[in-house]
């Protein structure tokens, strides 16, 4: 295998984890999302009971 | 004693911010934690409580807690909720601050001295900040009578905007730090007639004796809770913290009051008024003293009211909003030409750069098709949206939002929406999530709900690289009626549509949501200012930020996954060169293709309505990694010629059309597609239920419109 090859392999498999990872935590924790860093914070002050 | 003198030196004080909206608390806040939180001209900008750190002029910190505008303590709206909770926490000892700063705005005493009055009950330590003072005439205000009236620790004259007075305001704050006065508990200064007095008796007594209340808080919180029974259920759950309380507290507390009110009510007071009746009375006869030309002043026409009497006429001022959003939107796509050619020149030589420089291999067409090809694609519309965040942003700090709330308020009200949706809905054109957080100034949850559903469909500026990339491409740069231009025109038209389909959903889920409750409109018309820049430049800097995180996190990374799964399996022998069909991603777009063919999209499209999930805006950067991998030449495509010279190779035909631009720009303008934003409304709502509804309707629309314009236009002939 190449050099160039190997380093795009390693792009690569670093954007499908980062990929991944963004995906998973939308589900699993909605406020990690810099767009709504506050969301957990003010949820719990918002929460409708 | 010197480990007593340790302990107090290393405590951290607490101080509490409180003020009516839009009198400046936030910019105070700034200046005294130098955080740069966003101002505006705007009532109800803080919607949720805010720390920071504050350097007394000692050195001593302080922590600074900037809690949401309010006009009093008796909560009506969530946001005036959280303040109402926090205050009744701190009575009873809970996160207590050691100090309040009241910030009231000087050129509008009467109204904003009514909260400080109220805090002033609280036994807490008050110094004010006097702001807006360089809107006053000097020496028109008598600071120094003004908190000897009022049993507070200092008024302390500032401006904000001017950024001065904050010195003398740490000054004031360390001195009541340092020494705190014995005791805050001297009997309530409202004049309240014996009659009515005798009757609250039975429940000043249950604060007194359950609540350990001081004489003047006990009087202040039984007329606070006849008011609203908002304020009484705040009993609630201080009566199931609190340790040591009877369970049935709270009902003895309800069954007093219905009957303190039916007595009140017979001596013909009316208790929902009582509270403000009494303190009104005494602010008025406070203001002549310290104020002796405020009946003048009240009387004097100001520059606002005079420019107010056309922007917010009946026929006048929606013609000119119009107008206004017209030009916005329209300088949007002519005004970011140069920049955008310039960043597209930048990111084509980078590319060309290492193509020069770079030997050939993987890692090299990764770089130049994937990694600029892509992210550089959506890197040009940056320009495009720091314009429009930056007009909002002017718009906004100029106060003129707050008469556009006014405007729309009577049309709002028809279709289930309230005033205070104004300024959410026209947050959603920048980006939907601060627009649906800022809905929390909307009392009534009915109101608030219709317009966090409808708010995604105000087009955000994640959009506007797709509508400007498919405009630029397909729709000619010709002038209508000679003045107008056609694209400009076409991108206007697609916020219309979002905009109007969004007022006419708003009007069926009024219909079709069973809760019931509306709220009354009540807003403070700010006085009309030139915008600060600063500010300005801020919101517009923090958007370009988040922009470039957005481009250099997920965008890149699903364009070098993207370049992955469109540029294997590898297949020389293909026609035309065009391998990119015979891949995992063509493979991925074959499998989509016969959902979305109605609606005149093929396989790329389909990809990149895949890609789209992660933001809107990877639609472009999908579309231009495609084109670049298709691309034998080894350079940076220019994507939208490549999008109008793209041939079908199994037709012979030109691939899109004019009819298939418009469709796709009809299904971004509905398509439900922003994961972020269904997180914030889960969040918001506290339910899975409405973002699921949401996600259901505004994907049905997307397809459903899409479906009319691509067939309608097919059957007109075109």
């Amino acid at each position: 295998m190449e050099f160039q090859e190997i380093i795009a392999l390693v792009f690569g498999i670093l954007a499908l984890l980062f990929v991944i990872k963004k995906l998973v935590l939308q589900f699993i924790r909605p406020g990690s999302d810099p767009k709504c860093e506050k969301c957990i914070e003010s949820h719990n002050r918002f929460s409708r009971k | 004693m010197m480990n007593s003198n340790l302990q107090s030196h290393s405590k951290i004080f607490k101080i509490a911010l409180l003020g009516n909206p839009n009198s400046g608390k936030t910019a105070i806040f700034n200046l005294l934690t130098k955080l740069r939180h966003k101002v505006s001209n705007y009532p109800g900008v803080t919607v949720e409580q805010k720390m920071g750190i504050v350097k007394l002029n000692n050195g001593r910190l302080a922590e600074l807690l900037d809690l949401p505008g309010t006009y009093s303590l008796t909560p009506e709206s969530l946001d005036e909720k959280i303040v109402a909770e926090e205050v009744t926490k701190w009575v009873h000892g809970i996160h207590r601050p050691d100090a309040i700063i009241s910030v009231v705005d000087a050129s509008n005493l009467s109204r904003n001295l009514y909260l400080t009055t109220q805090l002033t009950d609280l036994g807490i330590p008050v110094v004010m900040a006097l702001n807006m003072m360089d809107l006053v005439k000097s020496g028109t205000v008598d600071h120094h009578q003004l908190s000897e009236k009022l049993g507070i620790h200092a008024a302390i004259p500032m401006s904000a905007k001017e950024k001065w007075g904050v010195n003398h305001l740490l000054d004031g704050l360390w001195k009541v730090l340092e020494s705190p006065p014995p005791d805050c508990s001297f009997m309530i200064p409202l004049n309240i007639p014996a009659i009515v007095s005798t009757t609250l008796e039975p429940l000043t007594s249950i604060f007194k004796e359950n609540f350990q209340y001081s004489p003047r808080l006990a009087v202040a919180q039984a007329l606070r809770v006849i008011t609203r029974n908002s304020a009484l259920e705040l009993y609630r759950k201080i009566i199931q913290t609190l340790p040591g309380l009877d369970d049935n507290l709270f009902e003895k507390l309800i069954d007093t009051r219905g009957e303190i009110i039916g007595q009140i009510e017979s001596l013909n007071y009316s208790h929902r008024i009582l509270e403000a009746t009494l303190r009104y009375a005494m602010i008025d006869d406070m203001v002549k003293s310290i104020q002796p030309d405020n009946e003048k002043i009240l009387k004097q026409v100001t520059r606002s009211e005079k420019a107010d009497r056309i922007l917010t006429h009946k026929w006048l001022g929606p013609a000119i909003f119009i107008s206004i959003m017209y030009i916005i939107f329209h300088s949007v796509f002519t005004l970011a030409t140069i920049p955008m050619d310039w960043i597209d020149e930048s990111i084509h030589k980078i590319g060309d750069i290492i193509l020069r420089t770079m030997g050939p291999g993987m890692l090299r067409d990764l770089l130049v098709d994937g990694v600029f090809g892509g992210v550089g694609a959506i890197l040009v519309f940056l320009p495009q949206i720091l314009i429009l965040v930056f007009f909002l942003s002017m718009l906004e700090d100029s106060g003129y939002m707050a008469r556009v709330a006014f405007l729309l308020d009577r049309f709002m009200t028809k279709v289930g929406l309230h005033g205070r949706s104004a300024l959410p809905l026209i947050s959603g054109y920048a980006c939907a999530i601060p627009g649906i957080m800022a809905s929390r100034t909307i009392d009534s949850w009915k109101e608030r709900l219709i317009t966090i559903l409808i708010l995604p469909l105000m087009s955000c500026s994640a959009r506007l690289p797709v509508y400007s990339l498919l405009i630029g491409a397909f729709i000619p740069a010709k002038l209508l009626f000679g003045f107008i231009s056609l694209q400009g025109f076409t991108l206007v038209t697609m916020y219309i549509l979002g905009t109007v389909v969004a007022f006419i959903l708003a009007w069926i889920f009024s219909k079709f949501i069973p809760i019931q409750g509306k709220s009354s409109f009540v807003m403070e018309m700010p006085p009309y200012r030139i915008p600060i820049m600063g500010s300005v430049f801020h919101q517009v800097f923090t958007r370009a930020k988040l922009f470039l995180k957005n481009a250099g996190q997920i965008i890149l990374a699903i364009s070098i996954v993207l370049w992955f799964i469109a540029s294997f399996p590898s297949s020389p022998n293909s026609v035309n060169g065009n391998h990119v069909e015979d891949s995992y991603a063509g493979k991925i777009g074959k499998i989509i293709e016969p959902v979305i063919k109605p609606l005149g999209f093929d396989w790329k499209i389909g990809i990149g309505l895949v890609t789209s999930f992660a933001a809107r805006e990877v639609m472009v950067s999908t579309l231009a990694t495609l084109y670049s991998v298709d691309n034998g030449e080894n350079s940076i495509v220019h994507l939208s010629s490549s999008l109008v010279k793209d041939i079908n190779i199994h037709t012979g035909k030109q691939r899109y059309d004019v009819l298939f631009a418009l469709s796709l720009m009809v299904f971004y303008v509905f398509a439900a597609q922003c994961m972020a934003t269904f997180a914030i409304v889960k969040v918001e709502t506290n339910s899975w239920k409405w973002p699921i509804f949401m996600i259901c309707y505004m994907s049905m629309l997307a397809y459903g419109a899409s479906f009319l314009v691509y067939q309608g236009g097919r059957l007109l002939g075109f």
